[in-house]
């Protein structure tokens, strides 16, 4: 009975992640703004609900699949919030109300010696 | 409180009301977000975390009607919503141009 509690916390708060998620994606202002509620909250929630479903299933072959798709999603989460905001640094980087910007300077300096500023461009 | 914790109380059917709402809600704002988003790559991340919604979706299936089976769903949706994310990236980046 204690794991019909623990699995039911476990997928309401993964589920209330999930919505928080959802939640800044439509509310906050700019597009890294977004990224960062998108990408860590989503993950989080859902690696909360896959554990409540470990908890409710309790056997080995659903625990290894979880593991299997929780290790996916971490690892390829940050890949693609990487490639995204790379493109979106450089194609709206005056409209971003960024505090700081390391990487001006770099940029600046690249585009000078090879005279291009494109995202491909290492 | 020990009410609550009797042998006959199961909190899980109430539990999956309440995760049934706030998933639904959350799939309707990134679809908005997904309608409305002034540039492609609110889009795709709109869509990326549309990927993880329908991702949670399956585990709560999974739960609500007792198939195991979904979670092998689970793991595919979590490598096409990667491919895909990255492919629509480097199709926009590639592509050039305003917005």
């Amino acid at each position: 009975m204690i794991g019909a509690w623990i699995s039911a916390v476990l997928i309401v708060g993964g589920s209330f992640f999930v919505l928080i998620a959802a939640l800044g994606v439509l509310r906050l202002p700019d597009v890294l703004c977004r990224m960062h509620a998108a990408t860590k909250a989503g993950a989080f929630g859902v690696g909360l609900m896959l554990l409540g479903l470990v908890v409710h299933a309790g056997d080995l072959a659903t625990a290894i699949k979880a593991i299997l798709v929780v290790a996916c999603f971490y690892l390829t989460a940050p890949i693609a919030g990487h490639l995204l905001g790379r493109i979106a640094y450089h194609r709206q980087r005056g409209e971003l109300n960024l505090q700081t910007d390391d990487w001006a300077d770099t940029i600046k300096a690249k585009s000078k010696r090879t005279n291009v500023d494109s995202p491909f461009d290492r | 409180m020990s009410v609550l914790f009797a042998s006959s109380f199961n909190p899980l059917p109430i539990a999956l009301h309440i995760s049934a709402a706030a998933l639904i809600l959350a799939v309707a704002l990134t679809l908005w977000r997904l309608w409305q988003g002034p540039s492609s790559m609110d889009r795709i991340m709109a869509l990326d975390l549309a990927g993880g919604c329908a991702l949670a979706v399956m585990v709560w299936l999974a739960v609500r009607f007792g198939l195991p089976g979904l979670i092998d769903v689970a793991v595919v949706l979590a490598v096409i919503g990667f491919l895909s994310t990255t492919a629509l990236a480097g199709w926009i980046a590639r592509k050039g141009g305003e917005s």
